[in-house]
Order: structure tokens, then sequence, then C-alpha cells
């Protein structure tokens, strides 16, 4: 999670600062931060608000751009779907990129374990904190950090460092590579549509890629 | 566009989040998902963390049409020497340095 934690906190300085000279008024881009709380969503609207989009047509484009936690959501509702619906309303909402991908690499099956719960909270709520930390560090610093630091690129690195021990097991890397590739050629989709055909692509690849070794270990 | 109205923009987008990611979650006991959905979500994450990388460091930020790639992008370089950087020390710090250092030199250079 240390790891993590950098990786929100630069990706969330850069969302504070292109919310900041977006033309948000301070409070609105505090409040955009501390309720949205969804950094690629937030880095769509802008440009549509800043161009005075019907209403209805930012809220369709963030619901786009977040449908991977859609699929996000069918992978904890077996761990916590008998929990309280005030309960699972938190979860989900706290549910993001890389607390979900932390969480499934030490729960991959929901097997009742009772600490599961507190470890995605805790997880979760200290992607939280390092989120709004550097997000609202992003607002009020956007004056003096200047684009030419090239800032944002320190947080795809982290990601980089990140997603490569989830990469180990063979079917994991194929399915990240069939991602990788979507992901590249349809670069130019609308609405970041190329994330969720490559969620799709990928997990297509790596169901296909266990049912190949289970049929050879058969045979 | 009004004050009012980004009030509503931004409060719209909440709710937006809050049914997103708790789509199937929300459902609660409602709806009982298959075994094969769980193993199959399994690659979801990691699909989505590469999907994000790859683009950004084929492409570098800002772009906007295939014809805009180009081999002198720091990124691309910063990139390739970052994965180089894990696969060596498995360290988060040491990618991220031998990445930015690639990339902010090419960057004066280029």
């Amino acid at each position: 999670m240390a790891h993590a934690g950098f990786a929100v906190f630069t990706w969330a300085l850069v969302t504070g600062v292109a919310m900041a000279k977006s033309g948000l008024a301070t409070e609105q881009a505090v409040a955009m931060s501390l309720l949205v709380y969804a950094g690629s969503a937030q880095l769509a609207a802008l440009p549509l608000i800043a161009g005075h989009f019907p209403i209805w047509t930012i809220w369709l484009t963030a619901a786009i751009v977040n449908l991977r936690f859609v699929i996000f959501s069918a992978g904890i509702q077996p761990h916590f779907k008998n929990e309280a619906f005030w309960k699972r309303s938190i979860l989900g909402y706290l549910n993001g990129d890389l607390n979900f991908a932390l969480f499934t690499a030490k729960y991959p099956r929901a097997e009742g374990d009772r600490l599961s719960l507190p470890y995605f909270l805790g997880m979760s709520l200290t992607n939280w904190v390092m989120w709004q930390v550097g997000s609202l560090l992003g607002i009020y610093m956007a004056g003096f950090i200047p684009q030419s630091w090239g800032l944002e690129f320190a947080g795809t690195l982290a990601l980089i460092a990140i997603v490569m021990p989830m990469l180990k097991e063979r079917s994991a890397l194929f399915s990240a590579c069939a991602a990788g590739s979507v992901a590249l050629f349809t670069a130019f989709l609308p609405y970041r549509l190329n994330l969720v055909l490559a969620v799709i692509v990928a997990i297509i690849v790596g169901v296909g890629f266990d049912k190949l070794r289970i049929s050879r270990r058969k045979s | 566009m009004t004050n009012f109205e980004v009030w509503v923009v931004i409060l719209g987008l909440t709710f937006v989040t809050f049914i997103t990611r708790g789509f199937f979650l929300l459902m609660g006991t409602k709806i009982e998902l298959p075994d094969v959905v769980q193993r199959a979500v399994r690659y979801a994450p990691a699909a989505a963390l590469v999907a994000i990388i790859i683009p950004e460091v084929f492409f570098g930020s800002g772009y906007t049409h295939f014809k805009d790639f180009d081999w002198y992008t720091p990124q691309l370089w910063g990139g390739l020497a970052a994965v180089l950087g894990f696969l060596i020390s498995k360290s988060m710090v040491f990618t991220i340095l031998l990445g930015m250092l690639v990339f902010g030199c090419l960057r004066l250079t280029f």
C-alpha cells in the first residue's frame, strides 16, 4: 500500500492542479475532490464543464469513463454481499483501481475470511486520504507547479512498479499484453472506452488461457 | 455555466461514482454471481492499470491522433527504462528514479 500510496498521491496532485487550472472555483474543486473521488472521470468532466456542455452529457461521459468500476464491483460483491446496505454503499464507493487490484491479489476468492472486510476498508481509507491530500495540495499549489516538471509521469512510473508484480503468472502476463495492445490501438476512442475494451479483452484472454491449460492437463 | 449549474454537475458526478463503483455490490444478495465471474474478474485490475499506462507511455500526454506517435517521445524511453529498472531491482523507488532520469534527460535533449 505504501507503493500504491505514492501512485495515488501523484495522480491526485495532477488531478488537483488540473481542476484548479480548469476555471473551477476553489471551493468547487475541493468539493469535487472530496465527493466525486474518481480521477479519470473528473479529468474527463473538466473540459466539458469549461465548454458549457449540457449537464446530462457530462454525467453520461463520467458514467462511461467509470464503466470499468462496474466490472470491479462484481469482483467484491461475493465478499461483501451479506453486509448491510449502508456498509455496501461505502465499500462500493471506495472501490478504486488500486485498492481493488491489491484486494483481489490478497483475496482471490470469497471464502468468508473475517479479515477481508477490515483489510479492504483500511486499504481503501488510506487510499482515500492519500488521494485527498494530493488533490487538495494540487488545488492550492496549482500556481506554483509548472507543467514543465512532468510530474504526472512519475505517477505513471509508479503504476508500472505496481502492475509488474501482478504479471508473474503466464495467464496474467498474456492477458495484460492483450489489454495493453487493445488500449493502445483504441486509444483515440472517446470517453476512454479503450479502458473498458482492454479490460473485457483481458478477461476473455485470461479465461481462455485458463481453459486451455485445464484441457491440456486432462488430455 | 453558472455557479449553481456547476454544483449540480458535481453532485450528479458524485452519484455517478456511487452507482458505477457499487453497481453489483449494491444489489447485495439479490444477485448470485457464479464462480466463473469471480475467476474472470481477477484479470480486470491489472488490465485496467496496463490500459492506463500503455497509451501514456507511447504517446506522452496530450495525444489526439495516431499520427502523433513519435520515436522521440521521452515517455516511451522513460517507461522502458522503468520496466528494466523494476526487473533489475524490484524496487519502486529505483524504478521511478531511473524512469524519471531517462525521461528528464530526453526531454532536455529532444
